[in-house]
């Protein structure tokens, strides 16, 4: 009763971060590459991106806080972190690093400001959202999810 | 004084004697100032000129017609009232005359009276002459004032002195003198006066109307003198009368009295005399224009007024016509018309330009619209199947397993017609391009006819025949010529249902007219061929191609089906040797009618609507497979008989690569290098059925089938339907099999060129058995190919070398080098996961390297199958490291600022134990660009860069597998 429970309640919360438009269809997929071989395949990528992203994000500060503002390597910063956040399908981040290298584009600096503002409150609500997924999801168990992940 | 005199009445009739008719009252004073003098100028131009010319006789006549009447009538009244005028002038001048005489008289009476006096005077009172003779001087002085200023210049001069006798014996002298004068005077003036009376009394009305008429045609004459027109009066016979032409070219003895016949001859004359009977017989004047083209005047236009002379009676007596010369005018006119023609022919042109403009561009659009739409469908769908594949792997009961198969079937046709869409698309969009490479041209038919027998579901003989004459090795775009091939032998499976299908290959007359390939001289050749309709019955391909040398202007229309000029094979050294072979794919199926031939090569066309119901299918594969072939330079017709069977030839351009030269195809052995012939390689396959249980009531034979294709494409594991684990794992568990397992799955590994060996082997078994193999399949465990045959043990000895040598390879490469060899470059830690993790579950080797340079390095030390590469990268992009590795493989080294390190070093051990490393220059490598926006410009620089395509990031199942699917070595 309570492991059925509790799988309900991941698939629905995976289905609000669905709905949310947090994530996209590439989690599926990374989902789907997740096997006995490598049982925890989604949470190694997703705790890999954070890694990275916080990386990213400080450098993506520091170029914004430079002067003068070296947009090329802004665009190129932001194109990092979205490539990374499109591979795990963090929509609303991806979508946000998309309006940021627009404003990279217009050499907008306030525009930057405001997007990479925006890229990090993302970012920290994804991240928090994913972990307390994951963390549901450890307690459902790895075999419950390998099947569910097939469906 | 009498000149005065006279010039004052001359001015008061001369006007009046012109008839009114000939000018405007008003211009009457202009008129007779140049009466004076133009007189005498009339006079010359007639003489010079004689521009007329007149029968009297006529005039006679043509005075008592209507109009002649009231002119005389006119002139008498306008004489007599000249007449009356002059006499009133006369009298008036007779009294005025009178006048003076008897002031004459008077005067005389006086002077006699005052000589009178004077001398009694002289003689009696002399002292009171003073004042008589100042009276009598005033009263002398008086008249010769009033009368004339001669008179008044009269000074009369006395000598003598004054009051002396002798003076006035002077003075009544010259009194005297000057009334005798005055008597000559007036004597004079009387004789004039008479004259003048007896001249007035000889004017008769005729001498004065023939007198006015002189003039006015003195003045028609000076009025008409410069105008271009020509006035002339013809009788009821239509002869000359009368004609007035300021440029004659003819006498009047030449035109009066004759007719235009007689004058002239030619165009227009015949209109006119038409024009002119008509105006006499309606009675109505009219204008026209007459084009004549005579002998005389040669061509010119004439604008006529033609109006008809009536007699007092009221009947018509001939005509009147003026004609003016309007050649010049009309010229202009026409060309002005001309002009206004061609301006609305250019305007309607423009606007049909336009129009056809904006149709292109709607088709274009709506092409573009297909293809992007078929696009968008293909990766949804791909997914759906690939899904279904996998779900194909894992337990199902029988029931699902057939639904599932439907499935997979259904998807496979839809993903075959969206692929066929999006092929057409390219090349009619001028977007596919060919890439040459060496290939074995029986290697490709004995596969396409493997891979036919594999999938066959009937019972048919599958056979090849080629020619001896066949090159071994040929240069062309051997995936385009499979595709043509394999689209051609399932149509011919499809509408077969008994007998045979099969491939004939042959080259055409070694060197036909024309057919060598020097520089670009090809181009033009190739395509006057394709422009051969492919309907066209014609099994003679090569007198086609002499045709076609002959009318090379076919070239233009051909290259206008928006078929891209084909620059294929104009790139290579013209030191190569070329040749067309032709194939022919016949079946003894079911024929096409005749009358649905010429629709065959149509996009969506189908012989019939029954054909499409019956046997499915888009209609596309033979529109795709006429543009391959044309593209390719060659031609695609068909022969067909209803009901007997149908024959698709192709014929190709293909050059036969020089021999020094490695070849570049993974069919070609290591052994084989250098000196092979003919006879190496079977010229004729046959694959006959044999009896087997229905294929299709059973689910694993079907994948048995399958397997075997996938086996042939090369691009899947294989054992994914035997054992799970290898799916994931990969090919190197199933080495533990069976010995026989290994060696394949080992060839199989290193590519097609082993494959060859296997299939010479089973050339030389000749009949394979299909049921046989496929038995064997299914019975080997590790689910690889294998050929049941009395060589099979040979087999194994080429293998086993190859083994060792993909050891070696391994040694230096990753260790699952005996796959798929895939490099993915990519700087990205999260994609590089995701990447990687799809592609081990896809069953692939993957070598990872972070960025361009370091990708270099790898393609330096190992052969890839594909290369798939992100843009953005530290150090290196992916652009420039493609550029890189694409100028290595056209040269043959590397740039100096990439070169390995121990190039020395390699280039030995290639020699010596890798060949594919020795293959891999001028091979091209499929490089795969990632990239995160996948816009147009984005792509275009890839694909500038030497990159072969791109997937769009994220990296999906989707994207990852359909494009390797179709970038990896199938054969």
């Amino acid at each position: 009763m309570e492991y059925s429970n509790l799988r309900r309640q991941t698939i629905f919360m995976k289905k609000n971060l669905f709905d949310q438009g947090f994530l996209d269809e590439q989690f599926n997929q990374l989902e789907e590459l997740q096997d006995e071989s490598s049982p925890n395949f989604v949470e190694e990528v997703v705790d890999l991106f954070f890694k990275d992203s916080s990386r990213l994000l400080t450098n993506i500060e520091q170029a914004i806080d430079k002067y003068p503002q070296d947009f090329y390597r802004l665009d190129s910063l932001v194109h990092q972190f979205k490539g990374s956040g499109s591979s795990i399908g963090a929509l609303r981040v991806k979508n946000e690093c998309s309006v940021f290298k627009a404003h990279c584009n217009d050499r907008s600096l306030e525009g930057c400001r405001r997007s990479f503002q925006k890229i990090k409150r993302e970012h920290a609500t994804l991240k928090q959202k994913l972990e307390s997924y994951f963390q549901l999801l450890r307690q459902v168990g790895p075999r419950e999810h390998a099947v569910s992940s097939r469906k | 004084m009498g000149d005065e005199y006279l010039a004052e009445p001359e001015d008061e009739v001369a006007p009046s004697m012109w008839p009114e008719n000939i000018g405007d009252k008003h211009q009457k004073q202009f008129k007779m100032e140049k009466l004076g003098k133009g007189q005498d100028a009339l006079k010359d131009v007639r003489f010079q000129e004689k521009p007329s010319s007149v029968d009297f006789q006529r005039l006679m006549e043509l005075a008592n017609s209507e109009k002649g009447v009231s002119q005389m009538q006119y002139f008498v009244k306008h004489w007599e009232y000249k007449r009356a005028n002059t006499a009133r002038l006369l009298k008036e001048q007779i009294g005025f005359l009178c006048q003076q005489r008897k002031e004459i008289e008077q005067k005389k009476q006086q002077i006699l009276e005052e000589q009178h006096f004077q001398d009694e005077s002289y003689y009696a009172v002399k002292r009171q002459v003073p004042i008589l003779d100042e009276v009598y001087k005033d009263e002398w002085k008086r008249p010769s004032k009033k009368s004339d200023d001669l008179c008044h210049n009269q000074e009369i001069k006395i000598d003598a002195e004054y009051d002396s006798i002798s003076y006035w014996k002077e003075r009544a002298m010259q009194l005297e003198k000057t009334l005798e004068a005055s008597f000559q005077r007036e004597r004079s003036l009387e004789e004039k006066l008479e004259e003048n009376i007896k001249n007035l009394q000889s004017h008769t009305p005729v001498e004065e109307f023939s007198g006015m008429l002189q003039r006015a045609d003195y003045f028609l004459h000076l009025v008409l003198q410069s105008a271009p027109i020509v006035i002339a009066h013809q009788d009821t016979d239509l002869r000359y009368r009368f004609i007035f032409n300021h440029f004659p070219t003819l006498a009047d003895e030449d035109v009066i009295g004759k007719t235009d016949y007689e004058i002239l001859s030619g165009e227009g004359i015949e209109e006119m005399n038409n024009v002119k009977k008509e105006v006499m017989a309606s009675g109505i004047p009219t204008k026209r224009e007459f084009i004549f083209n005579t002998p005389l005047f040669g061509a010119k236009t004439f604008v006529t007024y033609i109006e008809p002379v009536f007699s007092k009676s009221g009947e018509t007596i001939g005509v009147n016509y003026v004609a003016m010369d309007i050649t010049d005018q009309v010229k202009r006119r026409e060309k002005m018309a001309d002009i206004r023609v061609r301006e609305a022919v250019q305007k309607a042109k423009e606007t049909e330009l336009s129009r056809s403009l904006h149709i292109t561009e709607e088709t274009m659009r709506a092409k573009q619209m297909l293809a992007t739409m078929s696009h968008e469908i293909r990766s949804p769908l791909s997914g759906v199947l690939s899904m279904a594949e996998i779900l194909a792997t894992t337990k199902l009961d029988k029931e699902q397993y057939q639904l599932l198969e439907v499935m997979l079937s259904s998807g496979d046709l839809v993903l075959q017609l969206i692929n066929d869409i999006l092929d057409l698309s390219k090349v009619e969009s001028g977007a596919m391009k060919l890439e040459s490479t060496t290939f074995r041209p029986r290697e490709v038919v004995k596969h396409v006819l493997q891979t036919a027998a594999a999938s066959l579901k009937k019972e048919l003989t599958l056979e090849g025949c080629i020619g001896d004459d066949v090159p071994v090795e040929v240069t062309g775009d051997v995936l385009r010529i499979r595709q043509i091939l394999t689209n051609l032998i399932s149509n011919a499976v499809k509408f077969t249902h008994e007998g045979k299908v099969g491939i004939n290959l042959h080259v055409l007359d070694k060197q036909p007219p024309g057919c060598r390939i020097e520089g670009g001289q090809l181009h033009m050749k190739a395509h006057s061929a394709s422009s051969v309709t492919a309907a066209e019955h014609s099994s003679a391909s090569p007198r086609n191609c002499d045709k076609d040398t002959l009318g090379c202007s076919n070239h233009e229309d051909a290259c206008n089906t928006g078929i891209p000029p084909n620059n294929n094979f104009g790139e290579h050294d013209g030191g190569e040797e070329a040749v067309w072979l032709r194939c022919d794919v016949y079946d003894t199926g079911i024929g096409i009618p005749e009358k649905s031939l010429p629709l065959l090569f149509k996009r969506y066309m189908q012989a019939s609507t029954d054909h499409a119901r019956k046997y499915g299918g888009t209609g596309l594969g033979l529109a795709i497979c006429k543009q391959l072939v044309e593209l390719m330079g060659g031609t695609l017709n068909v022969v067909s008989k209803e009901n007997e069977g149908s024959t698709f030839s192709f014929i190709l351009p293909c050059k036969i690569p020089v021999k020094e030269d490695h070849s570049d195809d993974p069919d070609v052995m290591p052994s084989s290098h250098g000196d092979f012939t003919t006879s190496d390689i079977e010229g004729s396959f046959l694959f006959k059925p044999q009896a087997r249980p229905c294929l299709l009531s059973s689910g694993v034979s079907v994948m048995n089938n399958k397997f075997i294709g996938c086996n042939l494409m090369s691009y899947h594991p294989p054992s994914i339907l035997e054992n799970h684990k290898l799916f994931s794992n990969g090919f190197a568990s199933a080495e533990d099999n069976s010995a026989n397992s290994t060696s394949t799955a080992s060839c199989q590994s290193n590519g097609p060129s082993t494959r060859s060996t296997d299939e010479e082997q089973l050339d030389n078994a000749m009949v394979i058995d299909l049921n046989r193999q496929a038995e064997s399949i299914s019975s080997s465990q590790g689910g690889t190919t294998s050929v049941s045959g009395p060589n099979i043990h040979e087999e194994k000895g080429p293998c086993k070398v190859l083994e060792d040598k993909s050891l070696h390879k391994k040694s230096k490469c990753s260790p699952s080098s005996n796959k798929t060899k895939i490099l993915l470059v990519e700087d990205n830690k999260v994609n590089i996961m995701v990447a990687k993790s799809m592609l081990e579950q896809l069953g692939h080797g993957i070598d990872i390297v972070n960025n361009g340079m370091q990708a270099i390095h790898a393609v330096q030390q190992c052969q890839y199958d594909i290369i798939l590469m992100d843009v953005h990268m530290p150090e290196m992009d992916g652009l420039q490291a493609t550029k890189f590795i694409r100028s290595f493989e056209n040269t043959g080294c590397w740039d100096t600022s990439v070169k390995p390190e121990h190039d020395q070093m390699i280039s030995s051990s290639a020699l010596s134990s890798d060949c594919a490393c020795i293959r891999k220059q001028g091979k091209r490598v499929p490089i795969i660009a990632m990239t995160a926006n996948s816009f147009a410009e984005s792509a275009e620089e890839c694909l500038a860069a030497g990159m072969d395509s791109y997937i769009s990031k994220p990296v999906n199942f989707q994207n990852i597998k359909e494009c390797l699917q179709r970038y990896l070595p199938s054969q």
